[in-house]
């Protein structure tokens, strides 16, 4: 699919054919694009679990939910999981990823980089990230809850988390390419670690919910937002980019800003999928 | 462009011709996208402000600059600086001025309804008291947000999807602040210095990766995601993977290059 015309189809999908498994050929498209996606600052943050639904028990199933994910988590039939180390910021503070960088012509003498640079300024700065004064505890203490939990910095977590959020954004594109539907949703933290069997040095994510879509494409239309000029400026704060109509329209025409929800037959097609499932009208 | 083929064509691009503008429609189709992307409680916790290199000054233009962006600083045509609004969130529960979950706005067009228990008395009453009120009087908490990032990545693969070049790099802060008066409440996410590329579209090859099962796993973190190299080969054939770095003329196009744009470097040996 164009590019343009897979971010104009992405929903926030809730409604799955849970019978309905992703090919594993699909599901591993996905990851690959996440392998492809950029990495901050070098640093090998990103890990993903797959989690397939029917392979958990009954009990396990219910100890993720939480009050924004119930139904969804029944129907979805796989869950992808976004971890981000912040034992990884250690490692490149070692120089590694820039050394192999500059081993392949990525990074070069032309931008200043040289071994003396790795260890006397990127690694440092690295260092800097990893050491800044403001810490919070991870939020999970050890497995068994021995100790306390561990102090990271909060511009540690900065880049996780945008880390994170990268490789969510790569996934949730790569699932709509792959004609599958999917959404971010929070599940219990505490329940997931129990199942999966992530370190401690792991930081959570929401999962992305996959499946195939019991929903419309069309999922109601396309999500409201706030006014452009809200969140975009130019040159300075407090001066807002100015929105081109035109840009607009070739943007609509290319399938990325597609018809808002709300559709005539949205609340129809809810009931109607409510009564396919057996859910609450 | 095809999705695969931008994703695959994505580069910590490091040359960029500084003489060539970037349309100012381009710019405005990468927030578009970023706009878009997908949010928590479809809260807006994304922020970008663009500049322009030319429209600086060269004393402005140092306080941007960071270890890893100083070349870019100087030879990106432009610059999109993404943020966290840490209070975002405050701003979507207590003001309620725009289409979130906290306005119930979501329940209203369906994307959230009784099938799923949301109602509008589930948002007062369970979300916002359990969910979205918690930690809210700490006041903004810096510490990054999976969103913005989110946000950043989706307006990246459009300015590659445009054709330009793109390498995202963190950014001086302070000195952002003062150049671009940003709020106490915004924290940055990265810096995106955009152009058009004065390299190869190959731009030396793909960059390398950690092995593939030691970063993706199979119901539990112990279990290595088996690659099948079926899809590996379907994805080359889709532009999504594509040759690794270095290409073999990879030095001399870094020379020449350099060479063009007046940067360090070493010459040829004999």
């Amino acid at each position: 699919m164009e590019f343009k015309s897979v971010v104009g189809w992405r929903r926030s999908i809730r409604w799955f054919d849970p019978w309905r498994e992703p090919e594993r050929e699909k599901i591993q498209s996905i990851l690959e694009a996440v392998y492809r996606a950029p990495r901050v600052l070098e640093v090998d943050f990103l890990h993903l679990g797959v989690v397939y639904r029917d392979r958990l028990s009954h009990e396990e199933m219910q100890t993720l939910k939480t009050p924004t994910t119930t139904a969804q988590l029944d129907m979805a039939p796989v869950y992808i999981f976004f971890f981000a180390d912040v034992q990884a910021l250690e490692e490149a503070c070692r120089g590694q990823n820039f050394r192999e960088l500059m081993r392949v012509g990525v990074l070069n003498r032309s931008h200043g980089w040289s071994e003396e640079f790795v260890t006397n300024t990127a690694a440092a700065y690295l260092e800097s990230v990893r050491d800044a004064e403001a810490r919070v505890p991870l939020r999970l203490p050890a497995p068994g809850g021995e100790g306390s939990p561990m102090l990271v910095s909060r511009e540690t977590l900065r880049l996780a988390r945008t880390a994170i959020g990268i490789a969510q954004a790569y996934a949730l594109l790569a699932a709509v390419e792959e004609g599958l539907g999917a959404q971010l949703s929070g599940v219990s933290v505490a329940a997931a670690r129990g199942i999966l069997g992530f370190p401690p040095t792991w930081v959570p994510s929401s999962p992305m919910l996959l499946g195939y879509r019991a929903e419309s494409r069309e999922a109601g239309g396309q999500r409201p937002r706030e006014p452009f000029e809200e969140d975009f400026f130019e040159l300075r704060y407090g001066h807002p980019f100015y929105r081109e109509p035109a840009v607009v329209e070739q943007l609509k025409a290319a399938g990325m800003i597609q018809e808002p929800a709300l559709f005539p037959w949205r609340m129809e097609e809810i009931r109607g999928l409510a009564r396919k499932f057996g859910l609450p009208d | 462009m095809d999705f695969y083929r931008t994703v695959g064509n994505q580069r910590a691009e490091q040359y960029f011709l500084p003489w060539r503008p970037v349309e100012r429609q381009k710019v405005q189709v990468i927030l578009e996208a970023g706009r878009l992307a997908s949010r928590a409680v479809n809260t807006a916790f994304a922020k970008a402000i663009v500049a322009y290199r030319d429209s600086l000054t060269a004393a402005e233009r140092e306080k941007l600059k960071t270890p890893f962006s100083a070349v870019l600083v100087d030879t990106a045509s432009v610059y999109l600086f993404w943020y966290h609004d840490m209070d975002a969130r405050r701003v979507a529960i207590e003001e309620r001025k725009w289409p979130t979950v906290a306005s119930g706005a979501l329940v209203d067009i369906g994307a959230l309804g009784p099938p799923h228990g949301w109602s509008h008395r589930y948002v007062q009453n369970v979300v916002l008291p359990e969910v979205l009120m918690p930690g809210l009087d700490a006041g903004p908490q810096r510490g990054g947000n999976a969103d913005a990032g989110l946000a950043m990545a989706q307006g990246l693969l459009a300015a590659l999807d445009e054709g330009l070049a793109a390498c995202l790099a963190p950014f001086d802060e302070a000195g952002a602040k003062e150049v671009l008066r940003t709020p106490d409440t915004w924290e940055p996410v990265m810096g995106m210095f955009l152009g058009y590329p004065a390299d190869s579209a190959e731009a030396g090859g793909q960059e390398p990766r950690p092995p593939f099962e030691s970063m993706f796993f199979e119901q539990h973190a112990s279990e290595p995601f088996a690659r099948d190299e079926q899809v590996t080969k379907r994805l080359e054939g889709a532009g999504l993977i594509q040759r690794p770095a270095p290409v073999p003329w990879r030095e001399k196009e870094v020379r020449a290059v350099s060479r063009m744009l007046g940067l360090p470097h070493e010459e040829a040996q004999p």
